[in-house]
């Protein structure tokens, strides 16, 4: 077999992750290709970031990139929903009343970050932005090239079999990062893709002019942080978030079957459901839709494996949960930062074989299923997320995975908590709590990879 | 827990029960042995907010598998869970 190879790293896809990864990679001195199969700029979802980005940032040399493109500044997250209590037989007390919870980043101070909020980011111009840092930190890019397969048959020569403008062209490297999103090139091809037992939902989501973004907020002043707000509908809820001073983007989170039930038409079923909260669709019925619906499905995955013989998986392409708690763009990135470490050993020793990965694996690991469990906590019973952001024993804990403050560190003390209610709660039929068990039970589905 | 301190306690959840849960609404015959839950006044968002009142209320703290129907059927109820938590603090 040939010792020849025109990069070192070739990286699959050119999002945040992939971006990242080349950034960190490139400032080592190291020959990395990022192989993007669009032209950038080009649409994304997943536009709300949270504060575990911004050491990143730091590390890559981009923060100040990110500052002077004016992104919507978001200083915290907030939740909303309408209570409705049932009518009694003996006196009517049916009434409707809003509930609100909400968190700001300055109320709990974050190692390696030196500011008290994250963006809102339209991604066409976010992901630019990094690819563009990656190419002048010296990582070669290109764009309109899709990698159609990795031919591992030389284990310490991967092949990256491309397409561009219909010419093909192979090009050997050393290993090879996968940050493909949720396309999961690589998971797909080697067959390691797992859909998640529980986690099962779809997306519809769009962008919004003119919408009035104080409509729904308690304080004037948090009309610019992350709304989550519930609808009365099983395990469904609605984003909104500021992508400029005029837009707004807004989606809708919902289980499968309600989605299939609406036969696939989107606008049905984006507008059924926010109607179910008559303020959220009054809202937005005075405001403009200014892109198409798009819909995200297949939400939930998990991979046997995300590392191998001259192989690493990163960010979506690794592992998708749920977008409740804007995890995405911080799991990219970070996974990025962990696997460029192990990467840059691997380099150094030059041995690219799979246990030179595993402080990676086991780190990312580590703190995708923090977010996991979170996620399943929330969903499987959503009454105790409320009460743990208004117990103050608990409140600055569950801000701190907010922050997305979960790799490199031990289960967060409030997460422990709430595994033990919804423990007590399911084991209780009597429990005053059991009765709003979500349908998505989770019995903490260990990572697989 | 002195007796004194019983109908403190009786008060407090009384006049909190009847200002959040009834939107202080007066009609309503609200006793401490009325039933909370048959008749919906306190329903799961209202109890989480009732065990934060009664953390920082009364100091104590209600564990989880304490949430449970027998605790919360009535004012009355509250109290004498109030009162077997405020023993084990103290």
């Amino acid at each position: 077999m040939s010792d020849e190879f025109v990069y070192e790293v070739g990286i699959i896809g050119g999002g945040p992750a992939g971006a990242s990864l080349a950034c960190y990679l490139a400032k080592a001195g190291i020959s990395v290709a990022v192989f993007e199969s669009e032209v950038f700029p080009r649409q994304h979802v997943g536009e709300s970031l949270v504060p575990a980005v911004i050491p990143v940032m730091h590390e890559i040399g981009i923060i100040d990139k990110i500052e002077e493109a004016g992104f919507p500044r978001k200083y915290g997250a907030a939740w909303t929903s309408i209570e409705t209590r049932p009518a009694s037989d003996e006196f009517d007390i049916s009434s409707h009343t809003l509930e609100f919870a909400q968190i700001a980043y300055d109320e709990r101070a974050q190692p390696g970050v030196d500011r008290v909020y994250a963006w809102h980011v339209d991604r066409g111009r976010f992901d630019e932005i990094l690819l563009d840092h990656a190419r002048e930190l010296g990582a070669a890019v290109f764009e309109g090239t899709r990698v159609n397969r990795v031919d591992f048959s030389d284990p310490a020569r991967p092949v990256l079999q491309t397409t561009a403008d219909g010419r093909r062209a192979d090009v050997p490297v050393r290993m090879v990062a996968d940050a493909s999103g949720r396309q999961t090139m690589l998971g797909s091809q080697l067959k390691a893709k797992m859909p998640d037992p529980v986690f099962n939902q779809y997306a519809v989501h769009t962008w919004f002019e003119g919408l009035d973004r104080k409509a729904l907020a308690a304080r004037p002043e948090e009309a610019d942080f992350i709304f989550v707000h519930y609808l009365p509908l099983e395990d469904t809820w609605v984003w909104q978030i500021p992508i400029t001073e005029s837009i707004t983007s807004v989606g809708v989170v919902s289980q499968k079957q309600r989605f299939k039930a609406a036969k696939d038409d989107l606008d049905k079923f984006f507008w059924e459901s926010v109607w179910t909260r008559p303020d959220l669709g009054d809202a937005l019925k005075s405001s403009e839709r200014v892109r198409p619906f798009k819909v995200e499905g297949d939400y939930s995955y998990g991979m046997r494996q995300i590392t191998g013989d001259a192989m690493v998986l990163i960010g979506d392409a690794a592992r998708f949960v749920d977008p409740i708690f804007s995890s995405g763009v911080s799991v990219a990135m970070n996974s990025a930062r962990l696997a460029a470490k192990d990467i840059i050993a691997a380099h150094a020793s030059g041995d690219f074989r799979e246990g030179s990965f595993r402080n990676y694996a086991d780190t990312l690991r580590r703190g995708v299923q923090i977010w996991y469990d979170f996620i399943s906590m929330y969903y499987r019973l959503n009454v105790l997320f409320t009460a743990f952001i208004h117990d103050p024993a608990y409140r600055i804990d569950v801000i701190r995975m907010l922050q997305g403050d979960v790799y490199d560190t031990d289960e967060p003390g409030a997460l422990t908590a709430m595994k033990e209610y919804v423990a007590a709660v399911e084991a209780d039929p009597s429990h005053l709590w059991h009765g709003y068990l979500g349908n998505l039970k989770s019995t903490s589905v260990a990572a697989t990879f | 827990m002195r007796v004194t301190d019983r109908e403190v306690v009786l008060e407090n959840l009384t006049k909190y029960i009847r200002e959040n849960m009834l939107s202080g609404d007066e009609s309503v015959r609200l006793t401490t042995e009325t039933p909370l839950l048959e008749w919906g006044i306190l329903n799961s968002i209202g109890t989480t907010r009732l065990v934060g009142y009664i953390r920082d209320q009364f100091g104590v703290r209600v564990p989880p598998g304490q949430i449970v129907r027998q605790n919360f059927q009535n004012i009355k109820c509250i109290a004498n869970l109030v009162d077997s938590l405020s023993e084990t603090v103290a």
